[in-house]
């Protein structure tokens, strides 16, 4: 009988590529907690990715990361967030974003939209702080489908806005400027 | 610009149970605190409607909305009025030409369940509306919604329906050239207000008026390149001749059997009617059917043609309205030098009690389009 050319040696489909080891750092936020992360989930971040370069070209070893604009709870999410798209091409989060034409994965509808609003304010804006493509596309889209089929004012309740006649009369003073 | 927010107060106000249900900090997003560029991709996220909504909520609001609105070119979103009836905005983009937002004006529910939003599908476009309450003065609020949207969007107003001689006014104040207008009946009641529509819009696709409640007449042309005209009366012959329009129907209208056939000689001759593709004429006269077929076709230089010989079978009446063209057994053909042929259609009805006869006439301009080369006669000599 004639041997099975490597049959068994050979990965299903569905198995996933075999990866290099996990490098985890701790990173600490602005108000203390540390955490720990795989170095490829922080390289979605563009501002952590320039740091951790930056160690990796002068051979420091990376102990621990500061993000001293985002506080633990907050970091937190983007850490897990980040985690689950470690694998993600970096690129097509930009393409996304350059053509306009966001689809949010089911896993991340979940993630967003089951924050409260408070919450997912601060994981938008850490995510703006830390560069994260992927996270402020699928952010502002759950910001954006938020506000679908509402009207004035019940996006004036949704965003805090306050009623006109409750608003500043003097062009320099604004409520949210 | 004044700003509009105090002036859609009272969408708040007709919302009152949705007010009572306030939402605690944490289920409020305060979009407004994000940092501008987050913010800007947020409302880029929103449709048409929605930024619109959106621009309302405060002036900071509106010169955001203001800056995603110019991602669309100037002059791109199809806005339209319709003052008949409810009221109502109708906002379309050429990009998503099957997705159409209405702001429907309306007194059909409890005013505590206004305002809402509803989509619907009709054939292939889905209706996307934001229905609000019309308090009594639902014109005057859709004027400034419409006048908003057209500066938010940098855009003009493409059609209205005029069902009120003031908005005629409004309209010329607003704009200098418009798409489309239809006027509803009884609008218009002197020749003064239809100059006054002439000499300071430039219309350039399609000009609908349904009765006027005066008798006037009329006999300059209608400067639009389409033209109907209901209860048509007061158009008279020159008023046709002297044109530049390519479409023309007139219903209810008093051309006599030889107007139409001084319409047809004019035509032949080339000199009027030159950008004529169809004209369709309903009137009735007192000569009975026999001598208004003579009148019609005396002198004409005739063929009758029979079946389909490559004449089009519809008529493209604006951007949108193509009208299909009944199909007959037989028609008469006139050739004109360059080529055009103008072929016609003659319905006569004699009512012998009322003795009058009602004529119902449509000339279609066309050109044959060249024969197909191809091989079928070789192989059918072969064969």
């Amino acid at each position: 009988m004639a041997p099975k050319k490597n049959s068994a040696k050979r990965p299903q489909p569905s198995t996933p590529k075999p990866s290099a080891p996990a490098r985890i750092v701790k990173v600490q936020s602005s108000d203390g907690h540390i955490l720990q992360a795989d170095v490829r989930a922080l390289l979605l971040s563009s501002t952590l990715a320039a740091t951790i370069k930056g160690y990796d070209d002068e051979n420091k070893p990376l102990e621990k990361l500061e993000v001293n604009n985002v506080v633990g709870f907050t970091l937190k999410l983007v850490l897990e967030w980040c985690e689950k798209h470690k694998e993600d091409d970096p690129a097509i989060a930009q393409a996304e974003k350059d053509k306009k034409n966001i689809f949010i994965p089911s896993w991340d509808r979940h993630f967003l939209t089951k924050l409260p609003m408070g919450n997912l304010f601060d994981l938008i804006t850490a995510a703006y702080h830390l560069d994260i493509t992927g996270l402020i596309n699928y952010g502002c889209k759950t910001v954006a489908n938020s506000a679908k089929g509402k009207s004035t004012e019940e996006m004036r309740e949704l965003f805090g806005i306050p009623e006109p006649w409750e608003q500043p009369s003097t062009s320099t003073a604004t409520w949210d400027d | 610009m004044i700003f509009l927010g105090p002036v859609f107060a009272f969408w708040q106000l007709t919302s009152k149970k949705k007010l009572a249900k306030k939402l605690g900090p944490k289920h409020r997003f305060p979009l407004l605190k994000l940092p501008r560029v987050v913010l800007l991709e947020c409302i880029e996220n929103l449709d048409v409607l929605e930024i619109a909504s959106f621009s309302l909520l405060s002036k900071r609001a509106e010169s955001i909305a203001k800056l995603i609105a110019k991602s669309i070119p100037r002059n791109l979103l199809d806005i339209r009025l319709r003052f008949g009836g409810d009221p109502k905005i109708f906002l379309r983009l050429p990009t998503d030409p099957r997705r159409v937002y209405v702001i429907d004006y309306n007194k059909g529910k409890e005013s505590s369940e206004y305002p809402y939003v509803q989509s619907s599908r009709i054939g292939p476009k889905v209706y996307n509306f934001l229905f609000l309450e019309d308090n009594g003065n639902a014109i005057e609020k859709i004027k400034q919604m419409a006048e908003h949207i057209c500066q938010l969007f940098r855009s003009q107003i493409t059609g209205i329906t005029i069902a009120d001689e003031s908005l005629i006014e409004w309209i010329i104040n607003l704009q200098s050239t418009i798409r489309y207008i239809w006027i509803d009946d009884d609008v218009v009641n002197s020749v003064e207000t239809l100059d006054r529509i002439f000499q300071n819009l430039k219309l350039t696709r399609h000009f609908r008026l349904k009765s006027i409640d005066k008798k006037i007449k009329v006999t300059k042309p209608i400067p639009c390149p389409s033209i109907s005209i209901h209860n048509s009366y007061w158009f008279t012959l020159p008023s046709v001749l002297n044109g530049t329009n390519s479409i023309i129907r007139l219903y209810g209208s008093k051309l006599t059997p030889m107007d139409i056939n001084t319409i047809l000689k004019e035509w032949q001759m080339g000199t009027k009617l030159q950008n004529l593709e169809y004209l369709e004429i309903e009137t009735s006269t007192l000569i009975d059917h026999f001598e208004s077929a003579r009148e019609m076709l005396e002198d004409l230089d005739l063929t009758v043609s029979v079946g389909n010989d490559g004449i089009p079978q519809t008529i493209k009446i604006d951007d949108e309205w193509i009208l299909p063209l009944p199909q007959e057994d037989a028609r008469y053909d006139l050739i004109r030098n360059d080529g055009m042929i103008g072929s016609f259609f003659v319905n006569l009805q004699r009512y012998r009690h009322l003795k009058v006869t009602f004529i119902s006439f449509r000339f279609q301009v066309w050109r044959r389009s060249r024969p197909r080369q191809d091989n079928n006669n070789f192989n059918l000599m072969h064969f």
